[in-house]
């Protein structure tokens, strides 16, 4: 096997794994509203927005012509910073996951993307002028544009129907929510899906598997729509949760006025020429319908550790980025490195999930996604400290401390409170 | 850099407009259909006549009909090989 053709194979596996975070981070966006207010159930929820992810990457055909649409000077990118990128984007989608924190996947993989440019062609490689304009202004509208629509739009509904929560009326918006979940899953295939096809066709361009100009091939068709219907499948029931229960205890009249102005709001900024991210469009208008009925029904603690969050998606991916283009740009040990260090950092980031798991049976019985990140380690240490990877130690310093989700935090495993309490409230 | 003002000034009022249009409408036609059959099936005094109900159902169903073509409209949207 030439060295070519094992990167181009690399990146092409790595892109299609990245589908599948998107796949996964993205489905909350669709059915979590759904979910919540039991206008579908759990598994048939995913169902849907799977098949619809799948019929959305078949159906587009207009395949993004640049990777990063300008952030990024194409001219200077080479496959081993394509991968580099990836590898951030993928790490940083798995970290908000853990944490039950929707978060953008464009944005993730532009950070990855930036980051690796910047060490691997210098910052002329980078337009900082697109990221403002493309990045940074949409994602403070996203979100305050669809606030205010779904604030106004629940607000004018309850005032028009006061009896919407109670059935027969609440049976009606169940039904309303349906299709516009469905919209939001089919608008996203057509969207998300081709980004990965543009990656793996320009990576196969660029490793001269492919004549220039070309469009995608089928199979590159096929595996990228099966990557992210497989992840919409999987659920990523910890980011829906957040969404569905976390921001706001949603009743079916509120679902179906945050997915319509989702929906309405996904297709006027793809179709006007500004475009706006989808996590956060939904993320917004999941508030907006919590503010538009009772300003106080918003748990503005988890809003704000999701902004904190989204804050931090650009910036960090572009460090992860970064620091795998360091390694990955050495040479194809470096590009084994990374891969071993994102099979490690994968791994160790599932296996930390598993322990506080939510799946589809309890997605709906906390509004908390907890991380417990010591089981029976002695206080103050980290499980898991033996891989060397260098990506991975961040990757642990990432997931320890703060407070960065809507989350709690538990070191060690809850203290048995009956015995020896010498805590201050105990009777006595 | 350039930032194009109008297209985010096009994109925030067309969301917010369809997001009120939509809702609006299928909020008013749940309403319709659902103040009609509530108060008949309660065999209220207020029960509205026949003609009445007729009435509500047929606009509830016109208002929920107009929201579904707001839907496909946006499938049109969606699907590129409309356009």
């Amino acid at each position: 096997m030439t060295t070519t053709l094992f990167l181009v194979s690399v990146v092409i596996v790595t892109a299609l794994f990245f589908d599948f975070t998107n796949g996964f981070h993205d489905s909350a966006n669709a059915m979590a509203t759904s979910v919540a207010t039991g206008a579908l159930r759990p598994r048939t929820a995913v169902l849907i927005a799977a098949v619809l992810n799948v019929v959305g990457a078949f159906l587009s055909t207009e395949v993004a012509k640049t990777i990063s649409g300008g952030i990024v000077n194409d001219a200077f990118v080479t496959p081993t910073m394509i991968f580099a990128g990836l590898v951030a984007a993928i790490l940083w989608n798995l970290t908000t996951w853990l944490f039950g924190l929707p978060s953008s996947s464009s944005h993730a993989l532009f950070g990855g993307l930036i980051g690796a440019v910047l060490v691997g062609a210098g910052v002329s490689g980078v337009n900082f002028s697109v990221v403002v304009s493309k990045i940074l202004l949409p994602a403070v509208m996203a979100p305050a544009v669809a606030v205010l629509a779904a604030g106004l739009a629940t607000f004018f509904l309850y005032r028009w129907l006061g009896t919407a929560d109670e059935e027969p009326a609440a049976g009606w918006f169940r039904r309303g929510q349906t299709v516009s979940g469905s919209m939001i899953a089919l608008a996203h295939g057509t969207s998300d899906g081709q980004k990965t096809m543009g990656v793996i066709t320009l990576v196969l361009i660029t490793g001269g598997y492919q004549a220039a100009g070309t469009g995608p091939q089928t199979w590159v068709i096929a595996c990228a729509g099966l990557a992210i219907g497989a992840g919409t499948y999987s659920g990523g029931w910890r980011i829906m949760r957040t969404m569905g229960k976390g921001l706001v205890d949603l009743h079916s009249p509120q679902g179906f006025a945050a997915e319509t102005t989702s929906a309405a709001a996904i297709l006027a900024s793809a179709h006007m020429g500004f475009g706006l991210s989808t996590t956060q469009v939904c993320s917004g208008s999941v508030i907006g319908s919590g503010a538009g009925r009772k300003l106080s029904q918003v748990r503005w603690g988890t809003a704000r550790k999701m902004l904190y969050g989204w804050l931090l998606t650009l910036p960090a991916a572009a460090f992860f980025g970064a620091v795998a283009a360091a390694v990955a740009l050495t040479g194809t040990f470096g590009v084994v490195m990374v891969l071993v260090a994102l099979v490690v950092g994968t791994t160790t980031i599932v296996a930390i999930s598993r322990r506080t798991a939510v799946n589809r049976h309890n997605v709906n019985d906390s509004r908390d996604v907890t991380v417990r990140i010591s089981r029976s380690f002695p206080k103050g240490a980290v499980p898991g400290g033996t891989h060397g990877a260098g990506e991975d130690s961040t990757q642990r310093e990432r997931v320890s401390p703060d407070h960065i989700g809507p989350i709690v935090i538990t070191h060690s495993p809850i203290p048995p409170t009956s015995t020896n309490s010498t805590s201050s409230n105990s009777p006595s | 850099m350039t930032i194009n003002w109008g297209a985010l000034a096009l994109v925030a009022c067309a969301t917010v407009v369809a997001a009120i249009a939509i809702v609006g409408l299928f909020s008013l036609g749940v309403a319709a259909l659902t103040a009609g059959s509530d108060r008949a099936g309660r065999g209220e005094a207020t029960a509205p006549s026949r003609s009445r109900l007729n009435l509500l159902t047929g606009t509830g169903f016109a208002c929920l009909g107009t929201a579904g073509l707001f839907a496909l409209y946006g499938l049109y949207l969606i699907i590129p090989q409309f356009h």
